[in-house]
Parts: C-alpha cells; sequence; structure tokens
C-alpha cells in the first residue's frame, strides 16, 4: 500500500498541466495584477443613507436593514473570463469602509492614503469629497471608535493607542471579523431561503411579547433582512449574466454566462447543487462578510469537507472532470486574493501585504476522529501552487494518520517559497479547542482561523482581543517602571534594578510589570466588548452560527451554541527569555558585569559597551536547544497563559494567551530601547513563539526542539514558527522528505504551527532593490502571505534577515 | 532518569577522540535526517577540501576577521605574547601556540574560535541522541565524517557500538586511506558507507590529494566484500578531476569490483569553505575555479548511467535499485 502512495506522488507531479486551465489562470491573474488596490464608496453611502431613514429603530435591525440596502444598490459586476462572480462594487481590488465602525483616521490620512509607504490606496477626489461631505457629518460622535474611547480611562488609552506597547485597534476601529460561516450545517444545507424561513417560524412561535421576545423579535425581523439582502444579491448577479449572454458574439463566453445565471439564481439562496454552485456561495458569503463588516479573518473554513460531497456527485454523474474542478478552484482563489481589509496607516504596520486573511482550511480529521483527507484537499493544494497568489490563506491539518502522499504534497507546495501552506498540528489544534471549552468531538472539526489560529464553525470568539509586548515589561524592570526611548511611567515604580542581589529580584520586578499589564489588557477588553453589544452588532454573522437562530440572540450577545473568551497576544517573547537569560549567565552566574553597568549600557543603546554586548548576544538564545534558556521561554508562556486565565469576559468566559504575532514584532520593537540580549534599541522583536531573527544557529532540529518544549495547547490563541530555507537547502527528494519528517517530529513534539519560508536572499533583495520584476512574488510575511514587493522595506528587510538554515 | 542514564555511559566510557564540528539536520550525507559527527584528522590534503581545519589532528586556533571588534582582549591574554586581534592578523609571526585557550575565553565577540575538541565518547553520544526523534521520523541516524573517521579506530568503535545499541542508524563517511586491521572492530557497525574516490589515476590522486590510490581502492573492495551497503561519491571539480575518462574509470570500477553499491553520487565542488583558510591563514590551491552548474553535474551523471552505474544526482535519496518505496521507513 505505501508503495501505491508512493507511485501517486510520483503521478501527480507528471501529470501535464491540464489544458483546460492554463489560459483562464493567465488572464485572470493578468487582470489581478492590472488592478490597484482602491477605497469604494458604494458600500459606505448605501449604508449611511440607510442610517439616515431608520433612526431611532433598534440597533440590530437598523444595521440589518443598512446591509440589505447595500446589497440592492452596489454595482454588480462581472469581469471577462470569471467563473466565480462578485465584487465589493465598481472594480476588482476594493477596501470597504464602515464609517460607523470609524472614520475618522480616514479623514487623518486623507491627504496621504493615496502616496503612503505601507499598502496606499487609490482614492479618487469625487470619493473623497463625497467621504467629507456626506459621511463624516453624519457618524460623528456616532462610531464605534469614538463610543470606546470615550469609555476608555486616560491610563488605558496612554498605554495602549499608538504606543507598540499595547495594542486593540483591530477592536476599537473594526469589526471583530474573526468568524467561519457554518457551511456544513446551515448555508450548505438551508441557503438564506431556509434561513429566511427559520426567521419566519421563530417570529410565528414567540407568544408573548415580553421584554425578552421584543429583543428576540428584533433580532429574527433582522435576520429576515440579512436572507433578503443576500437573496437579492444573488438575483442580481443572475440577471446580470443572462442580460451579459444575450450581448455575447462568443458562444462560449455566452456559455459559461449563462452557467453563472443558472448558479447565482440557486445560491445563496438556496442549497448549492453543483460544485461550481458551492464555490460561488463560498465567493457570495465572503462579500457579504466584508459588506457587512470589514474585517479580518472571514474564514472559508474547512473547504475540502463541504466542497467534497458535491465534488463526488458531479463526478459521478459526469457533471464535472478533475481538470475542470481544477479551473474553478482557481477562480475562486483568485477571488479570494482581490479581497483585502482596509487598514489605517498604523494598522498597515501591523497587517501588511492587503490581505483578506481568509483562512481555509485542508485535511485533518472528522468529528468521529478518522482521517479526513479527500481529493479535494489534493485539488485544493494544487490550485494554490498553480495560482501562487497571497490568498486564501491555506492551512493544513496533519494528524499521525495524516496519509505521507498528502503530507509530501504540502511539502511540495511549501518549499516553492512562497510561504504557503500554514501546517498545523491537528492533535495540539484539538486540545486548543477543548481548553477554550468545547467538547472533544467539536474540538476535532476545528479549522484555521485568521493567520494561525484554531477555531471552528461552531464558535464565537474575539481570537485576537490585543496584544501586548512583554519585551516592555523587561524593560520596565530594569527601568522602574519607564520608557526607555520617551522616559514615560508605563509601568510599575518596582525596585531600582542597581539593588537587585539575586535573579529572582529580577524577576520579581518582571513579573509585577507583566501582571499589571495584562490586567489593563483585560480592563481595555471588557470596555470594548461592551461597546460591541450596545453599538454594532452582528445580525449577518448570526445568520451562519448555529445557535443563534435557536437562542434568538445576536453573536455579541452570547448567542451562539458555544463561545470562548478573549485571547491576547504575547509579543517578544524569545526576546524576553534571551535578555532574562543573558543577566541570568552575565551578571548573576559569571559576574563578568553588574546590573549598574548593564543599565547604563542599556542607557546608552550599547553605545561604548561594546564589549558587554558581544558577552550579551554570545549568551544563551533560544531557538539552540539549550535548556539554559529555553526553560525561561516556557516559563513566560506559562505565566502568560496562567495571569490571563483568571479573568472573565463579558459573558463570563475566562481570556486565554497566544504567541503568533502578524508583523507585530516591528511595531513592538521600535517602541524599545536597546534589551539585555544585546538587542539594538528599535530592532524588530522575535515573530510569535519563533526565535529572535538570526538567533538560531543551531540548526532548524534544535530550534524545533526548542519550541517543542513549550507548552501549545495553553496558548489557545495559536503559537507561530517560522522557518526559512535557502532553496538549495531542501532542494531533490531529499528536502522533501527532509522538510516532511521536521514536521512529524515537530507535531510529536506537541508543536503546534510551522511555516516555511524558502527562499534564496539574494533573490530577496533583487526583489526589494527592483520590484518592477517580481510583481506578484508571494512570501509568507507571519502566518500569512503576502506580496513582497508590496510590503514595507521594514517588513522585506525582516523577511531578509531571518536566519537561513541551509544544510550545506 | 536521563542524567542516570548518561552518568553511566560515562563511567563506561575509555576512548577520547578529537572532533572539530557536529552539525545537525543534515540531509545529504546518508538517508534520512543525520547528525553528522566531524572527526579531525586526515591523511589527505585536497586542494580542494571545504573543511581544512579537519586535515590536522590538533586543536587549532581560529582567526575571523569579520567578527572581530578589536579590543585586544586576545593579545591581554596570550601569556606568550603570540596573539593578535583577528583584524591585525591573529597572530605574531609563527611561534608555538599550543592552543590553551586563553585568548578563546577571552574574546567577546567569538572572533577566536577553537577548531577541534577533545571529547569522550558519550559526550558524542548525548548531542547525538538529542535529535533521535528526526532520525526515527525520516529514516535517518548519525553519520561520522571528517577527516577520517577510521583513523580514530577505538573511539569510533564506541561512538558507533553505543549508536547501535540505542537503534541508531549508524553511517561513515571515509576518504578511503585507512588501516584496515586496525578499522576492522567498526566494519560490522556500520549500517551504511559513504566512500570518496577522489581520482582513478594514481599520478594525479597523489598529485591532488597527497597520497596514492591504491589502498583507497583496495579498501574500497574490502568494503563491499563484507557487504555494507555504499555509496561512492566523486567530488566534481571542474577541470580537475571530472573528465570523461576519469568518470567513466570511476563507473567501471563501482559496476566491477564493489557488489554493495546502491550508485556513485557527483559532489558539485563549492568555495564555501574559504573563510575557515583565511581564519586558519592558510592558502587554498583552487583560487580561480568555479562551482559546477547543474548542467554540468547533470552531464557527469549522463556518462555514469552511460556505465550502467546508478546515479544519484543531488538532492535525490538513497535508494536500492528494486525501487521499492522508501515511504515505509518514513513513520
Amino acid at each position: 500500500m505505501n508503495t501505491m502512495a508512493a507511485e501517486r506522488v510520483t503521478d501527480r507531479r507528471q501529470t501535464p498541466e491540464p489544458t483546460v486551465s492554463g489560459a483562464r489562470r493567465k488572464a485572470l491573474m493578468e487582470q489581478f495584477r492590472k488592478a490597484k488596490p482602491a477605497i469604494c464608496m458604494e458600500r459606505t453611502l448605501a449604508f449611511t443613507n440607510s442610517h439616515k431613514q431608520t433612526e431611532g429603530q433598534p440597533v440590530i435591525l437598523r444595521r440589518a436593514k443598512a446591509f440589505r440596502a447595500v446589497c440592492e444598490s452596489i454595482t454588480v459586476r462581472i469581469f471577462d473570463h470569471e467563473l466565480v462572480v462578485g465584487t465589493l462594487g465598481n472594480g476588482h481590488r476594493l477596501g470597504v469602509l464602515c464609517p460607523e465602525m470609524s472614520w475618522s483616521w480616514l479623514k487623518e490620512e486623507i491627504d496621504t492614503i493615496t502616496s503612503r509607504k505601507a499598502e496606499p490606496y487609490q482614492f479618487t477626489d469625487e470619493n473623497k469629497k463625497l467621504f467629507v461631505e456626506e459621511i463624516v457629518p453624519y457618524w460623528r460622535g456616532q462610531s464605534l471608535e469614538e463610543f470606546c474611547l470615550e469609555r476608555m480611562p486616560e491610563d488605558h488609552k496612554n498605554i495602549g493607542i499608538g504606543t507598540g506597547i499595547m495594542d486593540t485597534e483591530m477592536k476599537w476601529r473594526s469589526g471583530v471579523g474573526e468568524i467561519t460561516p457554518d457551511h456544513q450545517d446551515i448555508l450548505f444545507v438551508k441557503g438564506y431561503s431556509g434561513i429566511k424561513n427559520e426567521a419566519l417560524d421563530q417570529l410565528r412561535q414567540l407568544d408573548n411579547l415580553s421584554r425578552e421576545n421584543q429583543e428576540k423579535r428584533d433580532f429574527y425581523r433582522s435576520m429576515i433582512e440579512i436572507a433578503e439582502a443576500m437573496i437579492t444579491l444573488g438575483k442580481r448577479y443572475s440577471t446580470l449574466a443572462e442580460s451579459l449572454a444575450e450581448n455575447c458574439s462568443d458562444p462560449v463566453r455566452k456559455k459559461e454566462l449563462l452557467t453563472i445565471a443558472r448558479t447565482c439564481s440557486n445560491v445563496p439562496a438556496n442549497a448549492p447543487a453543483s460544485f461550481i454552485e458551492g464555490l460561488q456561495m463560498v465567493f457570495f458569503v465572503q462579500l457579504g462578510c466584508l459588506l457587512a463588516e470589514s474585517s479580518p479573518a472571514f474564514n472559508v473554513g474547512r473547504f475540502d469537507q463541504f466542497m467534497f460531497p458535491l465534488y463526488q456527485a458531479d463526478i459521478e454523474a459526469g457533471r464535472l472532470d478533475r481538470a475542470e474542478a481544477l479551473e474553478q478552484i482557481e477562480c475562486l482563489w483568485i477571488k479570494l486574493s482581490e479581497i483585502f481589509w482596509l487598514l489605517t496607516e498604523n494598522g498597515a504596520k501591523y497587517y501588511a501585504g492587503y490581505c483578506g486573511f481568509q483562512n481555509l482550511t485542508l485535511g485533518g480529521r472528522k468529528r468521529n476522529g478518522r482521517d479526513a483527507t479527500n481529493e479535494v484537499s489534493y485539488l485544493a493544494l494544487e490550485a494554490t501552487a498553480n495560482v501562487g497568489l497571497h490568498q486564501p490563506s491555506v492551512s493544513v491539518s496533519i494528524h499521525p494518520e495524516t496519509p505521507d502522499e498528502f503530507l509530501i504534497e504540502v511539502c511540495r507546495l511549501a518549499r516553492r517559497g512562497n510561504g504557503m501552506p500554514a501546517i498545523h498540528n491537528d492533535i495540539i489544534a484539538t486540545q486548543m479547542m477543548m481548553y477554550k471549552g468545547l467538547p472533544p468531538d467539536q474540538a476535532r472539526d476545528w479549522n484555521g482561523l485568521g493567520c494561525v489560529v484554531p477555531s471552528t464553525r461552531k464558535v464565537s470568539e474575539w481570537t485576537y482581543a490585543g496584544q501586548y509586548n512583554m519585551a516592555a515589561c523587561l524593560e520596565w524592570a530594569l527601568n522602574r517602571g519607564k520608557s526607555r526611548k520617551t522616559g514615560q511611567q508605563f509601568g510599575l515604580e518596582t525596585k531600582d534594578p542597581a539593588t537587585f542581589t539575586s535573579f529572582d529580584d529580577l524577576l520579581e520586578s518582571f513579573y509585577g510589570q507583566v501582571k499589571k499589564l495584562i490586567k489593563t489588557g483585560y480592563e481595555t477588553t471588557i470596555i470594548q466588548q461592551l461597546v460591541h453589544q450596545e453599538s454594532v452588532p452582528r445580525p449577518f454573522f448570526s445568520a451562519m452560527v448555529e445557535g443563534c437562530m435557536e437562542s434568538g440572540k445576536d453573536l455579541t450577545r452570547g448567542g451562539a451554541k458555544y463561545n470562548a473568551g478573549p485571547g491576547w497576544v504575547v509579543v517578544g517573547c524569545a526576546d524576553t527569555a534571551n535578555g532574562l537569560a543573558a543577566i541570568k549567565k552575565i551578571v548573576f552566574d559569571q559576574k563578568k558585569t553588574t546590573m549598574a553597568e548593564l543599565c547604563s549600557a542599556l542607557d546608552n543603546n550599547f553605545e561604548g559597551f561594546e564589549e558587554l554586548r558581544q558577552l550579551l548576544v554570545n549568551s544563551p538564545k533560544f531557538g539552540n536547544d539549550d535548556d539554559y534558556v529555553d526553560n525561561l521561554q516556557v516559563e513566560l508562556a506559562d505565566f502568560s497563559d496562567r495571569e490571563f486565565r483568571q479573568y472573565r469576559d463579558v459573558l463570563g468566559l475566562p481570556f486565554h494567551s497566544a504567541i503568533m504575532g502578524l508583523t507585530f514584532n516591528i511595531p513592538t520593537g521600535n517602541s524599545l530601547g536597546a534589551l539585555p540580549c544585546g538587542r539594538f534599541a528599535g530592532v524588530p522583536l522575535a515573530e510569535g513563539s519563533s526565535p529572535h531573527p538570526g538567533t538560531d544557529i543551531s540548526g532548524p532540529t534544535a530550534c524545533i526542539k526548542s519550541l517543542g518544549k513549550m507548552n501549545h495547547e495553553n496558548q489557545p490563541g495559536g503559537t507561530l514558527l517560522n522557518l526559512k530555507f535557502l532553496p538549495k537547502a531542501v532542494e531533490g527528494e531529499r528536502g522533501l522528505y527532509g522538510l516532511s519528517a521536521l514536521i512529524r517530529a515537530y507535531f510529536e513534539l506537541g508543536g503546534y504551527h510551522v511555516q516555511f519560508n524558502v527562499v534564496d536572499a539574494r533573490k530577496l533583495l533583487d526583489a526589494q532593490l527592483h520590484p518592477e520584476k517580481y510583481g506578484s512574488f508571494v512570501v509568507r510575511v507571519a502566518g500569512y502571505c503576502a506580496i513582497f514587493t508590496e510590503c514595507t522595506k521594514e517588513v522585506q528587510n525582516e523577511i531578509i534577515r531571518r536566519t537561513e538554515h541551509c544544510a550545506l | 532518569m536521563e542524567r542516570a542514564q548518561i552518568s553511566r555511559e560515562a563511567k563506561r566510557t575509555t576512548a577520547k577522540g578529537i572532533i572539530f564540528e557536529i552539525e545537525r539536520w543534515s540531509l545529504s550525507d546518508g538517508p534520512g535526517t543525520r547528525t553528522v559527527v566531524f572527526l579531525k584528522g586526515c591523511p589527505l590534503s585536497c586542494w580542494w577540501c571545504a573543511n581544512p581545519e579537519s586535515q590536522s589532528d590538533r586543536v587549532q586556533i581560529g582567526v575571523f576577521t569579520g567578527k572581530c571588534i578589536d579590543c585586544d582582549r586576545c593579545a591581554e591574554a596570550c601569556d606568550k605574547g603570540l596573539a593578535l586581534p583577528a583584524v591585525k592578523g591573529g597572530f605574531s609571526g609563527n611561534g608555538p601556540c599550543r592552543a590553551c585557550n586563553r585568548c578563546v575565553s577571552a574574546c567577546p565577540s567569538k572572533a577566536r574560535r577553537r577548531m577541534g575538541e577533545f571529547v569522550s565518547a558519550s559526550e558524542v553520544i548525548k548531542e547525538i541522541k538529542k535529535d533521535s526523534i528526526f532520525y526515527r521520523k525520516s529514516g535517518g541516524g548519525v553519520t561520522f565524517s571528517g577527516g577520517e573517521p577510521f583513523r580514530q579506530p577505538e573511539f569510533l568503535a564506541e561512538l558507533l557500538a553505543t549508536c547501535k545499541k540505542a537503534g541508531i542508524h549508524t553511517a561513515v563517511e571515509t576518504c578511503g586511506l585507512f588501516n584496515w586491521e586496525t578499522a576492522a572492530d567498526c566494519i560490522d557497525l556500520i549500517d551504511f558507507v559513504m566512500f570518496d574516490l577522489k581520482h582513478m589515476d594514481d599520478r594525479h590522486h597523489r598529485r591532488l590529494t597527497g597520497a596514492s590510490n591504491s589502498l583507497v581502492l583496495e579498501n574500497a573492495e574490502k568494503m563491499a566484500r563484507a557487504g555494507v551497503d555504499m555509496v561512492i561519491r566523486i567530488p566534481i571539480i571542474p577541470s580537475i578531476n571530472d573528465s570523461e575518462e576519469n568518470i567513466r574509470a570511476t563507473a567501471g570500477f563501482v559496476r566491477e569490483k564493489l557488489d554493495t553499491a546502491l550508485g556513485i553520487e557527483p559532489l558539485p565542488y563549492h568555495r564555501l569553505g574559504l573563510t575557515k583558510y583565511a581564519a586558519l591563514g592558510l592558502d587554498y590551491k583552487l583560487s580561480d575555479i568555479s562551482s559546477p552548474d547543474d548542467d554540468h553535474i547533470q552531464a557527469i551523471c549522463h556518462l555514469i548511467t552511460e556505465e550502467r552505474v546508478r546515479c544519484f544526482s543531488p538532492g535525490s535519496r538513497y535508494q536500492k535499485e528494486s525501487n521499492q518505496s522508501q515511504l515505509t521507513r518514513i513513520k
């Protein structure tokens, strides 16, 4: 059987590229490349106008009606060659502004948005005028941002806004996002007509209008608005396709347009009846998500699981062949790449890359614990390799019974160098979900969310409530609570570090600082959760998560069957562990320097202290399989978990910790002075739970051993390991099997996630110098993929700087 | 419990050997994922040697200009007055450095590095075992390379025996020039050998490596008769040893004399060792040769295949002719 498996692997590679696919993909990619990301005002305007007409009505109903107004009025467009259709307005790559969340940033950045360094957007003068004259006046004083800022105490604002120490911008300036539609049990079964009918039934069953039932009534009326909106959007596309077909002289395209018309007349209103209808349903739902909330992390979920029955039925009926299915998937992938999350200039520092963070998960296990890999899993990998764009964010879930041939295909894709897919340990992800409170069978059905977070379509949660800079706490412990960069008193006024007589003294001050920062984070989240409940309920999303229809309650009020507490991300864990280890070694073990001298070296950013810096640089570093420092990393991660775990959110659920991070490490590093690990002021911190760039010098196995010591299941918001290889190191079959063994070993050690960047540093430098030569060259930035040439120079340098593991 | 086991092993240990590096995660020195232990000391001095520190069987001090911060700590520490900062040349004159290590410990920036260390077998085993999980997952193990590992037969035998006991797959990479009798204890403990054949023409072999190839070829045949699976490796140094004649002669020898050889693997010459020559103050004899490109290697492979010998191109996995899948080993 294993021999057969091996043959299958070889066969796949040798299969010539299907003729059906190439041309259309190329044409669509060309359209994609030509389209420049732009801000579109259609949704913004329709949403605002609707609100003007619904003043005084329940908030949830107003939001649902506004959504309906959007779906009834935005431009519908079908572009050449497309098989999967739909846009967010009049164009390809459009950012949607939600003024009800935040408008102020765009007003502030209106003159720079088209020219800024990180992620500029096109924004026409006409739209600018519309924004300033129509949108801003209506939402002034009425946005999520203003409500949140009004409620946040000054202390919390001082430390939590624009500091690089704590950041919750994603929750006070943006919708929650972070959700996976329940395609399996809701959308692919009922369609929006089914949802509408259920809401009508529920309304009929309300036997009296008690206070509670009044709220339910508002909720069900909202559900009907949402369902009607989606059904209308589909019908509008169907009508458009029909009229385009009528005027189409090319008989081939005419036939395609008629198929599109038929598809859109069935979905999203009804359950998809064919493979292409399934794909179109997925994309309509993604569009709906963006139009409703324009946030990151609207995940596709377990694509191979809900698409396989449709694939199998079409194949068996002879309606579809494998090559056609592949082409259709590629069409969806290109459409998903068009979607991005509109970012502020500050946000662009953290989440660079015109990314939508639409995670799509392949492989894994079924609820009954058996392997779930199927033909669509392979097709999706192939489509990802063929398209080579940055979306969807493909995750694979690997468990001990994952077929070796699937893992080898995963490695083959990973080795192409664009950072896909993210590779996850199914077993640990399941444990994380159980830690978040799900029963084992639901936990096994997990899917990736955003960059590397485990979640499921059944759960409602804030996976990323915010992030805090742990290395800042070390800075404060060594500076009596003051920022070394600005001198501000952010932390507790702890003991003078010169008086520390033991390593424990240092730890005591440090942990005191961490506790205080975590408490501030917890309080900030509570405020924001309350504001979300009051001002931005989520009717669109409540329609696609089990439990809300039954309970008659919105997601923000705990309507889902399963809810989990908020997750907070630790940044700079390795820098902190390295710093503590260096002090332990150089000051307390070897007594080569004093605390006083160390602090003055840090004050001077090591100027005049190069010898001491070298001692610090050459002390144990996390990522080299050295217990001296690895044990500290484990302790820090566990501490963060314990500390968050004691706090409860507005629904009474425990907070949890995560060590992942997007490009958080750059602004957080920027906010700090020199650190005792030998790092200069301003330099980016370590990424997620990865070692600090360039310090893991003992090869990938040592790095993986270090990471494997951490208790990943205690970080249910995810951990992240980025390993970068030069192509030479992983060439040939040896490389493929070598990578696959690294993954199997890391997962047996209890690791959660790993991703590979296989790229030549020279190529990266060249791409930086000559972006025009590289076009849509995709690299994984940190848990997500972005187009390299569209990243800021800082992010580019960061990618280049990472250790290049090279087995030469 | 792990600690107790190590100390028991430490007590049993008798042999000490000299090594210059332990490299984890190698994919190109035997089947699967391997830890490579480099034993120091080699009877050859090949012009292209990528590890010049492998040749001497003594501890050496390397100085790295790029890391030097010119703080003079090394000069202060040296009681013989020999050490100088790397940027000032590293050593004054040619005095007898005994590698006492004072300058290395004094250097804050790791610009001075000790090359070579006398270690017990148990210390090496401890390092090897760190990656056991990766061997299990990949069908890999440990590879003893060099230098010439058979030059330290007792040390090597103890390492091999301990690894075998722990169920770790063992491989040896040899230049072939060693005393078969003293190495005999090792042979039974070896699962796999990578055997270098640098040149079939003895005149060239002497010129390029400093020694005759007659014992090399004799040992290769003995290794095959001992029934050890091997891969024959030829370092491909453009214009030096890559003539069609030499490649065909090597392949012919493998075909006729070495039954247990799975095939030949051409190793593309590279110049990554240049920094180490500078660090040791040694001259590099092949200053104007560049690495062979893929086409060049493919052409060599073509010659080997024409001689009806299997060729393992860079990146391919070692597999027996039966073409049986190695997936079975990856669990």
